[in-house]
């Protein structure tokens, strides 16, 4: 704002300055007199201001305000003042045919005298002063416009710069439809006649909510990008307002389309600058859609913001699960606590498995079943190359929190493979003896997990993302010293590990070997 | 378990294979879970049956196979799978194939049916008897799920068993 701009409350009914009225300040702390003279009463006592008189000030005012503004938005318009000379100065703001519509102070809300919404469209904010028979005016014409955005869509070109993931919500089975809006109002304006706000974005995991606004799922170094669709009771570009050319923006994106002179009709194309993050994460934030209109002074003056909650999931990669069913993708209710746990581990597909196995072993609250190494939540069908992992029933621990190889190398691999990482589970046969290991929810290296009889697995289920060569294992832990058949023992954690020395670490005796290279059906 | 018991679940067990039921079962009707002290069955695409929690903790899980052929098959691959230790068989359960100690974990074969128990309680036996003494022949009216994704649809009647489409 230009110093010399005084706002109009300050002006607004006030007399000649002090210094004109040649009168001094009363600084006699006297309180104001009711009955005291109007200033703006003709005052027989005061100086003939339409007399000649050389000393005399010019009298000028000036008015300036933003070209265009919505009152439910983005608030009443800022109304700006200069004078010199005038004893009186109002302030009119008159429609397209010149009709008085309000007589604001300093500012205009919109509406009119008798406080309804007048109608979006040109108006022109109209400021007269006068001393004595003087008259000076200025005008500035505005555009009182209604914008928002009421839907968006989160999209990816697959995979030129963004690639979008469909989540899945296992609670009432249905798939993300990315060909619907994520968010969206109603209407522009609630019932209190403010400007609706977008709700946050769903606490809830497990069923799609019907409203609300959904989290969204790309690969961690796409680019997503927004199409932003306005309110049916928008008004722009309606006749009177062809000349507010409002624009719309997103700090940190870039348009891509339809954003300049927005129109209700034609949505807006936006596309972040950055990549969405430098790994596996959730990202949140609020989107700050901002509204904007440029004078013929080349200032830009902001209209209105409408922030948007999004929630992120920056995935690895696409899923990676081979069987293609709807189902066999990212699950909302997995994703999101494995993205939080992965926080800040590099892009990297040996350094997210690794997280995984720290992740299950440690913070999955589960516990090696010593008594029957039985799976709960795995079930191979026929043979050793068909499993289904029942995994809605995992994230609720429905059946238990005792599990056994098949489930730790089921829950890696469903993970894994919903966050874009191949990996499969492979089988080590059969009945062979172990070393000392310290299974996972287990405090202590032993041989003999199920007891002084039990020192031997009949068969092992691990996973690999290379047939064997590299293993994975959540339910136990190495011994990483050199003898791993006897205490004391050191932790090893079975993250990248050689195939083969994984055996070596594993078996005491007996015969072992790798057998299988498949991926689980999640449930 | 005391030898009195195990009698009586026995002969519970013997009460629901009676030779004169003609095969095959075609499960245990999902109604009856909650008096039987089982929770909530889950169903899957790939498995005819269901898996649910027990009510004082653990597990079952019920296949409903096509016949005993292809039930006694898959017994003998069970007994490797469902646990990385082996099961163990174990004898005198009547009409039927078991394995497990009967106390913590149980799988049995009744006939085209299996039946596995894991029981942090040490009934499994028990629970395995009331299990076999609810198999029925013929499903109740009426259909306990039904989904569909892509072109295939799979229908679980009232008692878990499973068809698929196409």
């Amino acid at each position: 704002m230009r110093p010399a701009l005084l706002l109009l409350a300050v002006l607004a009914g006030c007399s000649d300055p002090p210094e004109d009225t040649g009168t001094p300040p009363d600084d006699t702390g006297t309180p104001p007199d009711d009955t005291a003279p109007d200033d703006t009463a003709p005052d027989d006592t005061a100086p003939d201001d339409t007399a000649p008189d050389d000393t005399a000030p010019e009298v000028s005012v000036s008015v300036s305000a933003a070209p265009a503004f919505d009152p439910i938005l983005g608030g009443p318009l800022a109304i700006f003042l200069t004078s010199e000379g005038a004893t009186s100065v109002e302030v009119q703001v008159l429609d397209a045919k010149g009709n008085v519509v309000a007589t604001p102070t300093d500012a205009w809300d919109g509406r009119d005298a008798k406080g309804a919404w007048a109608p979006a469209g040109a108006y022109t904010v109209q400021v007269v002063g006068t001393r004595g028979k003087i008259r000076v005016e200025d005008a500035a014409d505005v555009h009182m416009v209604r914008c928002g955005v009421a839907r968006a869509w989160a999209e990816g070109d697959e995979g030129v710069s963004a690639e979008s993931v469909a989540l899945w919500w296992y609670g009432t089975r249905t798939l993300q439809d990315l060909a619907q809006p994520f968010v969206s109002l109603d209407a522009l304006e609630d019932v209190r006649e403010a400007a609706t706000v977008f709700p946050e974005v769903t606490s809830e995991l497990v069923e799609e909510p019907r409203h609300g606004n959904l989290p969204l799922a790309f690969t961690w170094d796409s680019r997503p990008i927004l199409t932003l669709e306005l309110g049916e009771d928008t008004v722009l570009g309606s006749p009177g307002l062809e000349g507010a050319d409002v624009s719309l923006g997103i700090p940190g994106w870039t348009a891509l389309a339809g954003a300049e002179g927005i129109l209700p009709d034609v949505p807006v194309v936006l596309q972040a600058d950055a990549p969405l993050a430098a790994g596996p994460s959730v990202v949140e934030t609020t989107l700050e859609i901002t509204f904007e209109v440029t004078g013929d002074d080349a200032v830009t003056h902001t209209i209105g913001v409408q922030n948007l909650p999004v929630r992120f999931y920056a995935v690895y990669d696409s899923p990676t699960f081979t069987r293609k069913q709807e189902d066999q993708t990212a699950w909302v209710a997995a994703v999101d606590p494995a993205l939080r746990a992965l926080a800040g581990v590099k892009p990297d597909p040996d350094a997210i498995l690794d997280a995984l196995v720290d992740w299950v072993y440690y913070d999955h609250d589960i516990a090696y079943d010593t008594y029957a190494g039985a799976s709960a939540y795995t079930d191979y069908i026929s043979g050793y190359d068909q499993a289904v992992f029942a995994l809605s029933a995992y994230l609720e621990r429905r059946f238990g929190r005792i599990v056994n190889c098949s489930d730790c190398a089921s829950i890696l691999v469903a993970w894994a493979n919903m966050l874009g990482v191949p990996l499969d589970y492979t089988i080590i046969l059969s009945n062979f003896y172990l070393n000392y290991i310290r299974a996972i929810g287990c405090d202590e290296y032993t041989h003999c997990p199920f007891g002084p009889y039990g020192c031997g697995f009949s068969y092992h289920a691990v996973t690999t993302d290379d047939e064997a060569a590299t293993i994975w294992d959540a339910t136990l832990a190495l011994d990483g010293d050199e003898d791993p058949s006897n205490p004391p023992s050191s932790l090893l954690m079975v993250q990248h590990i050689e195939g083969d020395e994984y055996l070596e670490r594993l078996v005491m005796s007996g015969t072992a070997y790798y057998e299988y290279s498949e991926q689980v059906v999640v449930q | 378990m005391k030898p009195l018991l195990l009698g009586l679940l026995l002969a519970a067990g013997v009460a629901g294979a009676g030779p004169s039921v003609p095969l095959p079962w075609v499960g245990i009707p999902l109604a009856r879970l909650p008096e039987l002290g089982v929770g909530v069955p889950m169903l899957s695409t790939e498995i005819s049956g269901w898996k649910a929690p027990l009510q004082a903790g653990g597990f079952v899980r019920v296949w409903i196979l096509p016949d005993e052929a292809v039930a006694s098959a898959e017994f003998a691959f069970q007994q490797g799978a469902v646990s990385s230790r082996g099961l163990p068989p174990l004898a005198g359960l009547p009409e039927a194939e078991a394995a497990g100690d009967g106390a913590g974990i149980l799988l049995v074969r009744d006939r085209n049916v299996l039946i596995l128990v894991r029981d942090p309680e040490d009934q499994a036996l028990e629970v395995a008897g009331r299990l076999r003494a609810a198999l029925v022949t013929s499903a109740p009216e009426g259909t306990a799920d039904e989904r569909t994704m892509g072109d295939r649809v799979w229908v679980w009647d009232s008692c878990g068993r499973l068809t698929v489409t196409p």
